[in-house]
Protein backbone atom coordinates (compact mmCIF):
# COMPACT_ATOMS: atom_id res chain seq x y z
CA UNK A 1 0.00 0.00 0.00
CA UNK A 2 0.92 2.92 -0.73
CA UNK A 3 2.31 5.89 1.76
CA UNK A 4 -0.69 8.58 1.27
CA UNK A 5 -3.14 5.53 1.56
CA UNK A 6 -1.39 4.09 4.92
CA UNK A 7 -1.40 7.98 5.73
CA UNK A 8 -5.07 8.12 5.19
CA UNK A 9 -6.34 5.30 7.34
CA UNK A 10 -4.61 6.82 10.56
CA UNK A 11 -6.23 10.18 9.93
CA UNK A 12 -9.50 8.26 9.32
CA UNK A 13 -8.73 6.33 12.57
CA UNK A 14 -9.03 3.18 10.90
CA UNK A 15 -7.00 0.54 13.08
CA UNK A 16 -6.06 -1.81 9.65
CA UNK A 17 -3.50 1.84 9.42
CA UNK A 18 -1.22 -0.47 11.67
CA UNK A 19 -1.42 -3.59 10.16
CA UNK A 20 -0.39 -1.93 6.34
CA UNK A 21 2.04 -0.16 8.57
CA UNK A 22 3.61 -3.17 10.12
CA UNK A 23 3.07 -4.83 6.29
CA UNK A 24 4.90 -1.97 4.54
CA UNK A 25 7.63 -0.95 7.11
CA UNK A 26 7.92 -3.78 9.57
CA UNK A 27 10.93 -5.54 8.77
CA UNK A 28 12.50 -1.79 7.82
CA UNK A 29 11.65 -0.67 11.34
CA UNK A 30 12.65 -4.13 13.18
CA UNK A 31 16.10 -4.08 11.40
CA UNK A 32 16.62 -0.22 12.53
CA UNK A 33 15.10 -1.14 16.24
CA UNK A 34 17.15 -4.38 16.08
CA UNK A 35 20.74 -2.48 14.85
CA UNK A 36 20.13 0.04 18.00
CA UNK A 37 18.89 -2.65 20.56
CA UNK A 38 20.38 -5.77 19.46
CA UNK A 39 17.64 -7.76 21.44
CA UNK A 40 14.78 -8.99 19.23
CA UNK A 41 12.23 -8.80 22.14
CA UNK A 42 13.32 -5.17 23.24
CA UNK A 43 13.21 -4.45 19.05
CA UNK A 44 9.58 -5.88 18.89
CA UNK A 45 8.10 -3.85 21.92
CA UNK A 46 9.73 -0.55 20.61
CA UNK A 47 8.29 -1.18 17.02
CA UNK A 48 4.71 -1.82 18.89
CA UNK A 49 5.25 1.45 20.57
CA UNK A 50 6.77 3.29 17.58
CA UNK A 51 3.09 2.61 16.26
CA UNK A 52 1.23 3.31 19.08
CA UNK A 53 2.85 6.55 18.97
CA UNK A 54 2.18 7.13 15.48
CA UNK A 55 -1.35 5.99 16.25
CA UNK A 56 -1.45 9.19 18.50
CA UNK A 57 0.50 11.46 16.44
CA UNK A 58 -1.63 10.78 13.10
CA UNK A 59 -3.61 13.22 13.29
CA UNK A 60 -2.84 16.15 14.10
CA UNK A 61 0.32 15.12 11.85
CA UNK A 62 -0.03 14.31 8.65
CA UNK A 63 3.40 13.51 7.27
CA UNK A 64 4.07 13.41 3.68
CA UNK A 65 5.38 10.46 3.71
CA UNK A 66 4.69 7.69 6.19
CA UNK A 67 7.49 5.59 5.76
CA UNK A 68 10.22 8.37 6.66
CA UNK A 69 7.91 9.87 9.58
CA UNK A 70 7.77 6.18 11.32
CA UNK A 71 11.67 5.44 10.70
CA UNK A 72 12.43 8.61 12.82
CA UNK A 73 10.03 7.25 15.85
CA UNK A 74 11.33 3.92 15.65
CA UNK A 75 14.92 5.36 15.57
CA UNK A 76 14.21 7.90 18.43
CA UNK A 77 11.71 5.35 20.21
CA UNK A 78 14.70 2.47 19.90
CA UNK A 79 17.84 5.37 21.22
CA UNK A 80 15.36 5.85 24.32
CA UNK A 81 14.94 2.44 25.63
CA UNK A 82 18.52 1.62 25.03
CA UNK A 83 19.01 4.79 27.06
CA UNK A 84 17.14 3.80 29.81
CA UNK A 85 17.33 0.67 30.12
CA UNK A 86 20.12 -0.82 32.30
CA UNK A 87 20.70 -3.96 30.43
CA UNK A 88 22.22 -1.85 27.50
CA UNK A 89 25.68 -1.77 29.53
CA UNK A 90 26.24 -4.34 27.27
CA UNK A 91 28.74 -3.53 24.27
CA UNK A 92 26.23 -3.18 20.97
CA UNK A 93 28.81 -3.31 18.76
CA UNK A 94 27.47 -1.41 15.40
CA UNK A 95 25.87 1.26 17.78
CA UNK A 96 29.04 2.40 19.75
CA UNK A 97 30.79 2.33 16.45
CA UNK A 98 27.91 4.65 15.00
CA UNK A 99 28.15 7.18 17.58
CA UNK A 100 32.48 6.73 17.36
CA UNK A 101 32.14 7.80 14.52
CA UNK A 102 30.17 10.36 14.79
CA UNK A 103 31.92 11.68 17.42
CA UNK A 104 34.76 12.46 14.95
CA UNK A 105 32.62 14.87 13.59
CA UNK A 106 31.83 16.90 16.98
CA UNK A 107 33.98 18.56 19.43
CA UNK A 108 32.44 16.88 22.56
CA UNK A 109 31.98 19.82 24.48
CA UNK A 110 28.64 20.98 25.28
CA UNK A 111 28.07 25.46 23.81
CA UNK A 112 25.38 27.33 25.65
CA UNK A 113 24.46 28.32 22.08
CA UNK A 114 23.51 25.27 21.06
CA UNK A 115 20.06 24.60 21.54
CA UNK A 116 19.65 27.84 19.55
CA UNK A 117 21.22 26.48 16.79
CA UNK A 118 20.22 23.13 16.58
CA UNK A 119 17.56 23.75 14.20
CA UNK A 120 19.19 25.44 12.18
CA UNK A 121 22.21 22.81 12.45
CA UNK A 122 19.21 20.12 11.68
CA UNK A 123 18.77 21.87 8.84
CA UNK A 124 22.00 22.12 7.59
CA UNK A 125 22.40 18.81 7.57
CA UNK A 126 19.09 17.84 5.57
CA UNK A 127 20.68 20.31 2.99
CA UNK A 128 24.44 19.24 3.07
CA UNK A 129 22.68 15.67 2.38
CA UNK A 130 20.76 17.22 -0.55
CA UNK A 131 24.48 18.25 -2.67
CA UNK A 132 25.39 14.14 -2.14
CA UNK A 133 24.74 11.54 -5.03
CA UNK A 134 22.19 9.50 -3.85
CA UNK A 135 24.14 6.65 -3.50
CA UNK A 136 26.52 8.47 -0.72
CA UNK A 137 23.47 9.57 0.63
CA UNK A 138 21.94 6.48 1.00
CA UNK A 139 25.23 4.77 2.36
CA UNK A 140 25.09 7.46 4.84
CA UNK A 141 21.71 7.56 5.80
CA UNK A 142 22.08 3.68 6.07
CA UNK A 143 24.91 3.75 8.68
CA UNK A 144 23.89 6.87 10.58
CA UNK A 145 20.37 6.93 10.50
CA UNK A 146 19.54 3.31 10.41
CA UNK A 147 22.83 1.70 12.48
CA UNK A 148 23.88 -0.10 9.29
CA UNK A 149 26.43 -2.76 9.62
CA UNK A 150 29.39 -2.10 7.35
CA UNK A 151 29.38 -5.18 6.05
CA UNK A 152 25.76 -4.72 5.30
CA UNK A 153 25.75 -1.46 3.77
CA UNK A 154 28.70 -3.05 0.92
CA UNK A 155 26.09 -5.80 0.11
CA UNK A 156 23.50 -3.25 -0.57
CA UNK A 157 25.47 -1.54 -3.18
CA UNK A 158 27.92 -4.31 -4.24
CA UNK A 159 31.07 -2.65 -3.42
CA UNK A 160 33.51 -3.57 -0.19
CA UNK A 161 33.68 -3.09 3.17
CA UNK A 162 36.30 -0.93 2.38
CA UNK A 163 35.21 1.03 0.23
CA UNK A 164 32.10 1.73 2.24
CA UNK A 165 34.63 2.89 4.85
CA UNK A 166 36.41 4.80 2.80
CA UNK A 167 33.16 6.28 1.67
CA UNK A 168 31.88 7.80 5.28
CA UNK A 169 35.32 8.95 6.17
CA UNK A 170 34.79 11.47 3.37
CA UNK A 171 31.64 12.30 3.72
CA UNK A 172 32.45 12.89 7.01
CA UNK A 173 34.86 15.13 6.48
CA UNK A 174 32.97 16.93 3.69
CA UNK A 175 30.08 17.23 6.10
CA UNK A 176 32.52 18.96 8.69
CA UNK A 177 33.53 21.15 5.92
CA UNK A 178 30.43 21.89 5.22
CA UNK A 179 28.90 23.17 8.62
CA UNK A 180 32.56 25.30 9.28
CA UNK A 181 31.91 27.39 6.22
CA UNK A 182 28.68 28.31 7.65
CA UNK A 183 29.87 28.97 10.91
CA UNK A 184 28.67 26.43 12.90
CA UNK A 185 30.56 25.37 16.21
CA UNK A 186 30.22 21.93 16.34
CA UNK B 1 28.50 19.66 20.69
CA UNK B 2 28.46 16.45 21.94
CA UNK B 3 28.15 13.02 20.03
CA UNK B 4 24.85 12.53 21.11
CA UNK B 5 23.17 16.00 19.52
CA UNK B 6 24.35 15.07 16.20
CA UNK B 7 23.37 11.56 16.47
CA UNK B 8 19.79 12.95 17.77
CA UNK B 9 19.82 15.35 15.09
CA UNK B 10 20.41 12.96 12.42
CA UNK B 11 17.60 11.33 14.11
CA UNK B 12 15.22 14.44 13.20
CA UNK B 13 16.57 14.54 9.19
CA UNK B 14 14.03 15.96 7.10
CA UNK B 15 12.04 13.50 5.14
CA UNK B 16 13.64 14.62 1.85
CA UNK B 17 16.81 13.76 2.87
CA UNK B 18 15.47 10.41 4.18
CA UNK B 19 13.45 9.47 1.06
CA UNK B 20 16.26 7.40 -0.35
CA UNK B 21 16.21 4.80 2.20
CA UNK B 22 12.28 4.25 1.03
CA UNK B 23 12.69 5.47 -2.67
CA UNK B 24 15.99 2.97 -2.90
CA UNK B 25 14.53 -0.03 -1.29
CA UNK B 26 11.57 -0.16 -3.75
CA UNK B 27 13.41 -0.06 -6.55
CA UNK B 28 16.70 -1.88 -5.55
CA UNK B 29 15.09 -5.23 -5.15
CA UNK B 30 13.33 -5.47 -8.82
CA UNK B 31 16.48 -4.47 -10.02
CA UNK B 32 18.60 -7.35 -8.08
CA UNK B 33 16.04 -9.48 -9.25
CA UNK B 34 16.59 -9.38 -13.29
CA UNK B 35 20.19 -9.23 -12.37
CA UNK B 36 20.77 -12.56 -10.32
CA UNK B 37 18.13 -14.16 -12.50
CA UNK B 38 20.49 -12.76 -15.93
CA UNK B 39 23.46 -14.01 -13.61
CA UNK B 40 21.33 -17.17 -12.73
CA UNK B 41 20.78 -18.18 -16.26
CA UNK B 42 24.41 -17.36 -17.37
CA UNK B 43 26.15 -19.58 -14.84
CA UNK B 44 24.30 -22.32 -15.89
CA UNK B 45 24.61 -21.69 -19.74
CA UNK B 46 28.28 -21.13 -18.82
CA UNK B 47 28.67 -24.58 -17.23
CA UNK B 48 26.66 -26.11 -19.75
CA UNK B 49 28.62 -25.34 -22.48
CA UNK B 50 32.50 -25.13 -20.69
CA UNK B 51 32.39 -27.62 -18.00
CA UNK B 52 32.47 -24.81 -15.69
CA UNK B 53 32.27 -25.87 -12.13
CA UNK B 54 32.37 -22.06 -10.71
CA UNK B 55 30.75 -19.18 -11.87
CA UNK B 56 30.57 -15.20 -10.85
CA UNK B 57 27.25 -15.35 -8.33
CA UNK B 58 25.43 -11.47 -8.63
CA UNK B 59 24.54 -10.85 -5.24
CA UNK B 60 27.57 -10.08 -3.88
CA UNK B 61 30.57 -10.73 -5.89
CA UNK B 62 30.87 -14.45 -4.83
CA UNK B 63 31.31 -17.41 -6.18
CA UNK B 64 28.51 -20.35 -6.22
CA UNK B 65 29.34 -23.53 -7.33
CA UNK B 66 26.79 -23.60 -11.10
CA UNK B 67 24.22 -25.94 -9.52
CA UNK B 68 23.81 -23.71 -6.44
CA UNK B 69 23.26 -20.99 -8.83
CA UNK B 70 19.67 -20.49 -7.28
CA UNK B 71 21.42 -19.40 -4.09
CA UNK B 72 22.51 -15.92 -6.12
CA UNK B 73 19.01 -14.92 -6.29
CA UNK B 74 18.03 -13.25 -2.94
CA UNK B 75 15.80 -11.22 -3.80
CA UNK B 76 11.89 -10.55 -3.35
CA UNK B 77 9.62 -9.62 -6.00
CA UNK B 78 6.98 -6.55 -5.36
CA UNK B 79 4.42 -9.19 -6.04
CA UNK B 80 5.57 -11.97 -3.85
CA UNK B 81 2.77 -12.89 -1.50
CA UNK B 82 4.78 -13.36 2.53
CA UNK B 83 2.83 -14.70 5.21
CA UNK B 84 0.32 -12.21 7.27
CA UNK B 85 2.93 -11.95 10.05
CA UNK B 86 5.67 -14.75 10.74
CA UNK B 87 5.55 -14.52 14.66
CA UNK B 88 2.33 -15.14 15.63
CA UNK B 89 1.10 -14.14 19.26
CA UNK B 90 1.41 -18.04 20.79
CA UNK B 91 4.09 -20.40 20.49
CA UNK B 92 3.99 -24.02 20.62
CA UNK B 93 6.97 -26.02 22.31
CA UNK B 94 8.62 -28.05 19.48
CA UNK B 95 10.51 -30.10 22.55
CA UNK B 96 7.20 -32.93 22.14
CA UNK B 97 8.24 -33.91 18.78
CA UNK B 98 10.00 -36.82 17.74
CA UNK B 99 13.64 -35.90 17.46
CA UNK B 100 15.61 -36.97 14.51
CA UNK B 101 19.51 -37.37 13.29
CA UNK B 102 20.68 -36.98 9.77
CA UNK B 103 20.04 -40.53 9.05
CA UNK B 104 16.53 -41.08 10.59
CA UNK B 105 15.50 -37.53 8.95
CA UNK B 106 16.58 -38.56 5.37
CA UNK B 107 15.17 -42.79 6.07
CA UNK B 108 11.76 -41.31 7.62
CA UNK B 109 11.16 -38.55 4.07
CA UNK B 110 9.65 -39.92 1.01
CA UNK B 111 11.61 -37.09 -0.80
CA UNK B 112 14.83 -35.29 0.97
CA UNK B 113 15.47 -32.15 -0.82
CA UNK B 114 16.33 -28.54 -1.16
CA UNK B 115 13.91 -26.21 -1.69
CA UNK B 116 13.09 -21.88 -2.09
CA UNK B 117 9.52 -21.39 -0.51
CA UNK B 118 8.07 -18.85 -2.49
CA UNK B 119 4.39 -17.63 -2.45
CA UNK B 120 2.26 -18.04 0.87
CA UNK B 121 -1.04 -20.08 -0.06
CA UNK B 122 -3.38 -19.70 2.83
CA UNK B 123 -3.72 -21.45 6.74
CA UNK B 124 -5.49 -23.21 8.83
CA UNK B 125 -6.09 -23.87 12.06
CA UNK B 126 -3.06 -26.07 12.33
CA UNK B 127 -0.45 -24.65 9.27
CA UNK B 128 0.41 -22.82 6.65
CA UNK B 129 0.70 -23.87 3.34
CA UNK B 130 4.05 -22.46 0.72
CA UNK B 131 4.64 -22.76 -2.76
CA UNK B 132 8.07 -24.25 -2.90
CA UNK B 133 10.49 -24.50 -6.30
CA UNK B 134 12.21 -27.91 -5.67
CA UNK B 135 16.20 -26.88 -5.90
CA UNK B 136 18.26 -30.28 -5.42
CA UNK B 137 17.00 -33.54 -4.89
CA UNK B 138 18.51 -35.99 -2.82
CA UNK B 139 16.23 -38.93 -2.64
CA UNK B 140 13.42 -39.33 -3.93
CA UNK B 141 11.35 -37.75 -7.52
CA UNK B 142 9.87 -34.31 -6.88
CA UNK B 143 8.57 -31.61 -9.77
CA UNK B 144 10.13 -28.57 -10.09
CA UNK B 145 7.10 -27.07 -8.09
CA UNK B 146 5.90 -28.26 -5.00
CA UNK B 147 3.37 -27.18 -1.89
CA UNK B 148 4.87 -27.72 1.32
CA UNK B 149 2.77 -27.41 4.71
CA UNK B 150 4.37 -26.04 7.88
CA UNK B 151 2.77 -26.08 11.03
CA UNK B 152 1.90 -23.01 12.90
CA UNK B 153 -0.12 -19.55 11.64
CA UNK B 154 -0.69 -16.33 12.10
CA UNK B 155 -2.17 -16.84 15.15
CA UNK B 156 0.42 -19.25 16.81
CA UNK B 157 4.07 -20.37 16.01
CA UNK B 158 6.57 -23.32 16.88
CA UNK B 159 8.52 -22.17 19.26
CA UNK B 160 11.49 -20.31 18.12
CA UNK B 161 10.73 -20.92 14.04
CA UNK B 162 8.78 -18.39 12.40
CA UNK B 163 7.01 -18.87 9.49
CA UNK B 164 8.67 -18.95 6.49
CA UNK B 165 8.64 -16.50 3.96
CA UNK B 166 9.27 -15.41 0.10
CA UNK B 167 12.89 -16.56 -0.91
CA UNK B 168 13.66 -19.09 2.28
CA UNK B 169 16.07 -22.31 1.45
CA UNK B 170 15.50 -24.70 3.21
CA UNK B 171 16.75 -28.45 3.59
CA UNK B 172 13.85 -30.68 4.11
CA UNK B 173 12.59 -34.41 4.22
CA UNK B 174 9.22 -34.54 2.62
CA UNK B 175 6.18 -37.16 3.63
CA UNK B 176 2.88 -36.53 2.16
CA UNK B 177 0.46 -34.15 4.07
CA UNK B 178 -2.60 -36.16 4.04
CA UNK B 179 -5.10 -33.62 5.19
CA UNK B 180 -4.19 -30.83 2.51
CA UNK B 181 -6.33 -28.75 0.94
CA UNK B 182 -4.34 -29.13 -1.94
CA UNK B 183 -3.15 -32.22 -4.13
CA UNK B 184 0.16 -33.42 -3.55
CA UNK B 185 1.08 -31.25 -0.59
CA UNK B 186 4.19 -32.31 1.92
CA UNK B 187 5.21 -32.44 5.24
CA UNK B 188 8.13 -32.06 6.56
CA UNK B 189 9.55 -34.74 8.61
CA UNK B 190 9.99 -33.40 12.34
CA UNK B 191 8.53 -30.04 11.31
CA UNK B 192 10.68 -27.54 12.43
CA UNK B 193 13.41 -29.82 14.49
CA UNK B 194 14.64 -31.65 11.53
CA UNK B 195 15.23 -29.40 8.68
CA UNK B 196 18.40 -26.81 8.18
CA UNK B 197 18.47 -23.19 6.80
CA UNK B 198 20.99 -22.96 3.67
CA UNK B 199 22.62 -19.84 3.18
CA UNK B 200 25.59 -18.36 1.08
CA UNK B 201 28.69 -17.45 2.49
CA UNK B 202 30.30 -14.28 1.08
CA UNK B 203 33.28 -16.43 -1.01
CA UNK B 204 30.28 -18.03 -2.41
CA UNK B 205 30.05 -21.65 0.01
CA UNK B 206 26.48 -22.97 0.30
CA UNK B 207 26.10 -23.90 3.91
CA UNK B 208 23.17 -25.63 6.48
CA UNK B 209 22.19 -24.23 9.91
CA UNK B 210 20.91 -26.10 12.33
CA UNK B 211 19.76 -23.52 14.93
CA UNK B 212 18.33 -25.23 17.83
CA UNK B 213 20.94 -27.90 16.93
CA UNK B 214 18.43 -30.88 17.95
CA UNK B 215 18.86 -32.49 14.98
CA UNK B 216 22.69 -31.99 15.27
CA UNK B 217 22.81 -33.45 18.79
CA UNK B 218 20.72 -36.40 17.84
CA UNK B 219 23.79 -36.64 14.78
CA UNK B 220 26.17 -36.72 17.25
CA UNK B 221 25.02 -39.04 19.38
CA UNK B 222 24.03 -41.92 16.56
CA UNK B 223 26.77 -41.69 13.62
CA UNK B 224 30.08 -41.10 15.59
CA UNK B 225 31.41 -42.80 12.80
CA UNK B 226 30.87 -39.99 10.70
CA UNK B 227 32.85 -36.85 11.70
CA UNK B 228 30.59 -33.58 10.64
CA UNK B 229 32.61 -30.53 11.27
CA UNK B 230 30.44 -27.48 13.09
CA UNK B 231 31.99 -24.35 11.30
CA UNK B 232 29.64 -21.54 14.06
CA UNK B 233 33.12 -21.01 15.67
CA UNK B 234 33.32 -19.11 12.76
CA UNK B 235 32.33 -16.33 13.88
CA UNK B 236 32.99 -14.31 10.70
CA UNK B 237 31.43 -16.82 8.31
CA UNK B 238 28.11 -17.10 10.58
CA UNK B 239 27.89 -13.55 10.78
CA UNK B 240 28.25 -13.67 6.33
CA UNK B 241 24.90 -16.32 6.53
CA UNK B 242 23.18 -14.76 8.52
CA UNK B 243 23.62 -11.31 6.71
CA UNK B 244 22.57 -13.48 3.98
CA UNK B 245 19.33 -14.91 5.07
CA UNK B 246 18.49 -11.51 6.67
CA UNK B 247 18.94 -10.00 2.60
CA UNK B 248 15.10 -11.78 2.21
CA UNK B 249 14.12 -12.72 6.14
CA UNK B 250 14.43 -10.68 9.03
CA UNK B 251 12.08 -12.68 10.85
CA UNK B 252 14.10 -16.24 10.49
CA UNK B 253 17.55 -13.84 10.67
CA UNK B 254 16.39 -12.78 14.19
CA UNK B 255 15.22 -15.47 15.73
CA UNK B 256 18.90 -17.57 14.32
CA UNK B 257 21.32 -14.48 15.27
CA UNK B 258 19.15 -14.89 18.63
CA UNK B 259 20.25 -18.44 19.23
CA UNK B 260 23.66 -17.32 18.05
CA UNK B 261 24.52 -15.29 20.28
CA UNK B 262 23.05 -17.05 23.60
CA UNK B 263 24.76 -20.43 21.68
CA UNK B 264 26.55 -22.24 24.48
CA UNK B 265 29.02 -24.68 22.88
CA UNK B 266 29.60 -26.77 26.61
CA UNK B 267 25.80 -27.78 25.68
CA UNK B 268 24.89 -30.54 22.96
CA UNK B 269 21.70 -28.50 21.61
CA UNK B 270 23.89 -25.16 20.38
CA UNK B 271 23.76 -23.51 17.10
CA UNK B 272 25.49 -26.07 14.29
CA UNK B 273 26.22 -24.46 10.88
CA UNK B 274 27.59 -27.33 8.51
CA UNK B 275 29.17 -27.04 4.36
CA UNK B 276 26.53 -28.42 2.23
CA UNK B 277 29.21 -30.75 0.95
CA UNK B 278 29.83 -32.68 3.71
CA UNK B 279 25.78 -33.37 4.48
CA UNK B 280 25.37 -34.44 0.31
CA UNK B 281 28.27 -36.22 0.67
CA UNK B 282 27.01 -38.48 3.94
CA UNK B 283 23.09 -38.37 1.67
CA UNK B 284 25.32 -40.10 -0.77
CA UNK B 285 26.61 -42.53 1.12
CA UNK B 286 23.77 -43.49 3.25
CA UNK B 287 22.14 -43.19 -0.25
CA UNK B 288 24.03 -45.94 -1.85
CA UNK B 289 23.73 -48.23 1.52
Amino acid sequence: MQDGKITELFLSRDPSALLEAQKAYGRYCMKLAMNVLGNKEDAEECVNDALYKVWNAIPPASPMHFGAFLARVTRNTALDRRKHNASYKRKLPEADAVLSELSELVSGREDPEEAAMERDLREAISAFLMTLPERKRRIFIARYFRYESIVRIAKENAVSPGSVKTELFRIRTDLKNYLTERSFII
Amino acid sequence: MKTETINRLIGDLDDEALSCEFEAKASRPRKAFRFAAAAAALIVAAGAAFGIVNAASSNNGAKLPAQYAFMADTSVPKDAVLPPVQVGGGSSDARYLKNYDLAQMYEAADAVCMVTIRNWLSETKVGTYFEAEVERVYKGELPETIVIFQMGNSEYHMEDSPLYTYGDKLLVGLIPWKHSIYPGAYDIVGTDIAMLYAAASDEGGVYLIDHRGVMSMETEQNIKDHPFTNYASDEKLVNELLDYINSYDNAIYSELQGYYRTSDPSDTRYFHVYSLEQIESFFSEIGNN
